[in-house]
């Protein structure tokens, strides 16, 4: 790998492949997939080359064509799939033109997939260790009575906690982190040596994140090659040694990571990198305005002159070709040069930091010893949240952070009055809010407003955008109409979008939905409960730009619930850190994370990825050691 | 507390069923025309006086709600009377003929099995043509009626071929064709339950993912996609059982073969209550059972439902 001058080095790895030929050799790889009277082309020409001991990660926003490029690798993009290239070498060998039987061989035995959508991938009618087993059969590893033990072994090296235990459950009994791990065991039982995973930590929470990358950068060191796929940058600047950004299936910048991400050369990449949330960034938007008729119409010209805040005539009329941009570097852009990302300039709506709400003012929530339990699964009751208290003032945004089951959503449904606390109250304009009957609770229900997760799961599919909003507004007729229009507006989304139906929409036009219904009642408070975890990055820098917006413009405050540090830091004003139940520390958002005093903040920010590569010290800080395998272990346990 | 709760519900569930379907057989066979009394005698053209008389005997000249009273009375003390047209105790007549058709709807469902699900496997997600052929047969299959080829199979095999009896009787030849025309009767819906489930088992992710271990399509299908398929089966498995409960009543007629079909046949057209009341129970205590079979097939099946509800 040719050294450059900028960007810290990472340490060797220990293993790199023989600089001949790399394992996988993929040069103008094309799926196309039929449709009515036309066809999809998600992948309209990748190159990629992966040797022995490097990872190499592949970046794009979702529909990029990611899942679909590392699937036909094992010539699983789907039954219809018609899958082209100038060469698709593994190892010397085409992976094209393979017989049945040796594909067969090839998939867990030469390359190990571990499938985007870790919940739904494996059996939920078998329990994981048959799952394991499958492959250990298929590709006769050991002999058939060493499989039993093998798969515990397997299971241990990924990282599974009590893995005799977890072998005999079923997936349904274990959590998203687990299943992930016994994903990546049955994907490295034949000991493939090269393993792709597809996002792998999307979905996870961030120290779950951080021990999984740890594991995976273990396999690496111990030499094997590793595709790493993620819609998120930063996720990957710790481990990846080469990074592929790709955009409407094509790669429009390669190279080494360190390189790449401290001086990328592409405007989509520095797009992507731009839209990363963190503290530097702090009332600044991460997403560039898009002009309002942003669909893509791929013509003859670049595939990103649509959003290019660079564009030319000579983009719309020429597509550019890949071009050399420094060592080991190429860009498709006509105008592609490394450079630092200038920091985008303040546009006049955003206000300085010190410009930010100030505590004088009364507090609008203010919530005072809450206690909730639930029984638990053995009939014992388990404290949910414990003694949690804050206030909250008009247009501030406190950020609750924590993992997942440390209690974030049940303060948030204690908030909305959707359960009834223990113990202790929450008073909403200093009224009584949480101890009292919900006949009288009725007429104050629209000063505060929930933005779900999963607003799909919220909206009657059959319903049109105008009526889920419509429903939300008190007016009445044309005056309704015009309220739903400038709501739609207010959150950026087109008129046109009227009549359409939650399942025409996509993540974030849903979201924005979601929130133009929950600011239709004028609310005083927004609950929003994870509203972008499930949005990928560049939809999710939209999504908070939003929000940032909506706290200046109409001083709405927040209680802004996320298991993502960098949204929170991004975002808050005030912090609350929660685990199991408590809150373990609070305060301004800038002086938590400047100075964590709990040693529980301290781990989830030594766990946050973060955009400096080469970092990968994580199995330092994540909670993860390296044994004599080479494997990183972890425990399975919340930190310490 | 919660165990002996577990246990009472689908009990009294059951007994409902029963009572329900008794009580429907009583108002129905009061509510019909024609005088029962008249039937028991079984000569032509009886007079006034002694239908009168059989009329009293059978306690017919009573109010309709004593009547019920005591025909539940009966049932509870399991006392399924006398069969007024074979004149032997119902009980007897059951257990005399149940054997002959529990046999023959079991030989069924192995055979209406055997072919459904290779079909299903080979055909699920494959080529349109394949599947369209299949799927066209399948509705064939499910639309012509059973009496229409058990004559059919009759005629062809036994009075053209003469390579089965054309009076069933009980040996297992005779089992041949009855149970080949009751399979017929489920295979198109069976067939058709089974390729949808593992159609949609195999457009999981988890089947993609057993693909990318190197497992080979066929076990694919059999591993991972036909117990997905099992679900949606044991959803419908009532309606299979009403299939097969209703279609031995045609077979054993046609074929004309012992069995409980056949004896509910004859009862209803002779409006012998006892007997078609006997029947009725042994149908709605066969429904009973299986829901309860059901309910714990489907944990079987799916550890999911085990720890819901454990
Ligand atoms: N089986 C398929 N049939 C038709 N289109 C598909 C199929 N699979 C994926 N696509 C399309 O290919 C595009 C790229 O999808 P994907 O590779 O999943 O994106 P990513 O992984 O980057 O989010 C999407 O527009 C998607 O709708
Ligand atoms: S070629 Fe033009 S439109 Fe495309 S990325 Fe470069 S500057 Fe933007
Ligand atoms: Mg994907």
């Amino acid at each position: 790998m040719p050294d450059s001058a900028t960007g810290p080095r990472r340490p060797p790895a220990p293993a790199p492949g023989p600089p001949g030929r790399p394992l996988l050799d993929v040069r103008d790889l094309r799926v196309t997939f039929p449709a009515h009277r036309s066809r999809v082309r998600p992948v309209r020409g990748v190159d990629l080359t992966l040797a022995a001991g490097e990872c190499l990660a592949i970046v794009g926003e979702s529909g990029s064509g990611k899942s679909v490029t590392v699937r036909s690798l094992l010539g699983l993009a789907g039954p219809r799939a018609r899958v082209e290239a100038e060469r698709m070498d593994l190892d010397g060998e085409d992976l094209l033109s393979m017989s049945a039987r040796r594909l067969r061989q090839v998939r867990g035995g030469s390359i190990g997939l571990v499938l985007q959508d870790a919940l739904v991938s494996l059996d939920p009618l078998r329990p994981v260790r048959a799952e394991i087993a499958e492959a250990l059969r298929n590709h006769r590893v050991v002999a058939g009575r060493d499989v039993p033990g093998r798969v515990v072994d397997l299971l241990d090296q990924a990282g599974v906690p009590e893995p005799e235990v977890r072998a005999r459950q079923y997936p349904h009994e274990l959590s998203g982190g687990l299943r992930q791990r016994a994903l990546i065991a049955a994907a490295m039982a034949a000991e493939p040596p090269i393993l792709v995973a597809d996002e792998p930590t999307t979905a996870l929470d961030v120290t779950t994140q951080a021990r999984l990358l740890a594991s995976l950068a273990g396999r690496k060191s111990a030499g094997t090659a590793l595709l790493l796929v993620s819609h998120d940058l930063a996720v990957v600047a710790g481990i990846a040694d080469r990074v592929a950004v790709m955009y409407q299936g094509l790669i429009v910048e390669q190279g080494p990571a360190a390189d790449l991400l401290s001086t990328p050369a592409h405007p989509y990449t520095r797009l992507l990198l731009a839209a990363v949330p963190s503290a530097a960034n702090r009332g600044l938007p991460l997403a560039p305005p898009t002009t309002a008729a942003a669909t893509p119409q791929p013509t003859g010209g670049c595939v990103f002159a649509p959003r290019c805040p660079q564009v030319t005539d000579r983009c719309l009329e020429q597509r550019p070709t890949a071009v050399p941009v420094g060592p080991g570097r190429s860009a498709r852009c006509w105008y592609a040069e490394p450079a630092r990302p200038t920091a985008p300039a303040a546009p006049a709506r955003s206000l300085p930091v010190q410009a930010r709400p100030v505590q004088a003012t009364a507090p609008i929530l203010t919530a005072s010893g809450l206690t909730k339990s639930f029984p638990g699964p053995d009939g014992s009751a388990r404290r949910a949240v414990d003694d949690v208290s804050f206030e909250l003032r008009p247009a501030e945004i406190l950020g609750v952070v924590g993992e997942s089951g440390s209690g974030k959503t049940t303060v948030a449904n204690l908030i909305l009055a959707l359960l009834a606390p223990d113990s202790g109250t929450v008073l909403l304009d200093g009224e009584a809010w949480s101890r009292r009957p919900e006949p009288q609770r009725r007429p104050l229900r629209r000063r505060i407003q929930l933005v779900p997760q999963d607003p799909l799961g919220s909206f009657d599919p059959r319903y049109t955008v105008a009526r889920i909003v419509g429903e939300a507004v008190p007016e009445r007729g044309d005056q309704r109409r015009r309220r739903v229009a400038a709501l739609l507006d207010r959150v950026g989304l087109a008129a046109g979008l009227l009549d359409r139906r939650p399942a025409q929409l996509s993540g974030g036009e849903r979201q924005r939905v979601a929130v133009a219904r929950a600011l239709a009642p004028e609310p005083a408070v927004l609950v929003c409960d994870e509203p972008v975890s499930a949005l990928d990055v560049s939809v999710q820098a939209q999504i908070l730009d939003l929000f940032d917006g909506l706290r200046r413009d109409l001083g709405t405050a927040m209680l802004f619930v996320s298991h993502d540090l960098g949204v929170v830091q991004h975002l808050s004003d005030r912090v609350m850190v929660m685990r199991a139940g408590r809150v373990v520390e609070a305060g301004d958002a800038d002086e938590v994370f400047e100075h964590p005093g709990h040693p529980y903040t301290q781990d989830l920010l030594a766990a946050l990825p973060r955009l400096r590569p080469g970092r990968v010290d994580l199995a330092k800080d994540g909670g993860a050691r390296r044994d004599t395998t080479g494997y990183a272990r972890t425990t399975g346990e919340p930190l310490p | 507390m919660t165990v002996s709760r577990r246990l009472a519900k689908p009990f009294l569930r059951a007994l409902g069923v029963l009572l329900g379907a008794e009580t429907v057989t009583f108002a129905a066979y009061h509510l019909l025309p024609g005088d029962p009394a008249e039937v028991s005698l079984g000569v032509p053209n009886p007079s006034a006086e002694l239908v009168a008389t059989t009329r009293h005997e059978m306690g017919l000249d009573r109010p309709l709600a004593v009547q019920y009273v005591v025909f539940l009375g009966r049932l509870l003390r399991g006392d399924l009377g006398t069969s007024y047209q074979l004149h032997e105790p119902v009980t007897r007549v059951l257990r005399e003929q149940v054997w002959a058709t529990v046999t023959l709807a079991v030989a069924a469902l192995a055979i209406a099995f055997a072919v459904s699900v290779p079909l299903a496997v080979a055909t699920a997600g494959r080529r349109p043509a394949m599947r369209g052929l299949s799927s066209g047969g399948e509705l064939l299959l499910t639309s012509s009626p059973s009496f229409w080829i058990g004559i059919l199979l009759l005629s062809l095999f036994s009075f053209r071929l003469g390579w089965f009896p054309v009076i069933s009787g009980t040996s297992v030849r005779g089992l041949v064709l009855p149970a080949v025309t009751l399979a017929v009767s489920i295979i198109g819906v069976l067939t058709q339950v089974l390729r949808d489930g593992l159609e949609r088992a195999l457009d999981e992710p988890f089947t993609v993912s057993a693909r990318a271990r190197g497992t080979g399509e066929t076990m694919v299908r059999l591993r991972h996609g036909l117990r997905h398929a099992l679900i949606p089966l044991l959803t419908v498995s009532g309606w299979i059982l009403g299939a097969l409960l209703g279609g031995t009543v045609v077979v054993e007629t046609v074929f004309s073969r012992q069995g409980l079909g056949r004896i509910a046949a004859t009862a209803i057209t002779s409006r012998d209550l006892p007997t078609v009341t006997g029947v009725v129970l042994v149908s709605a205590l066969v429904f009973c059972v299986l829901n309860l079979v059901i309910d714990v097939l489907y944990r079987v099946v799916d550890p999911r439902l085990r720890t819901a509800t454990a």
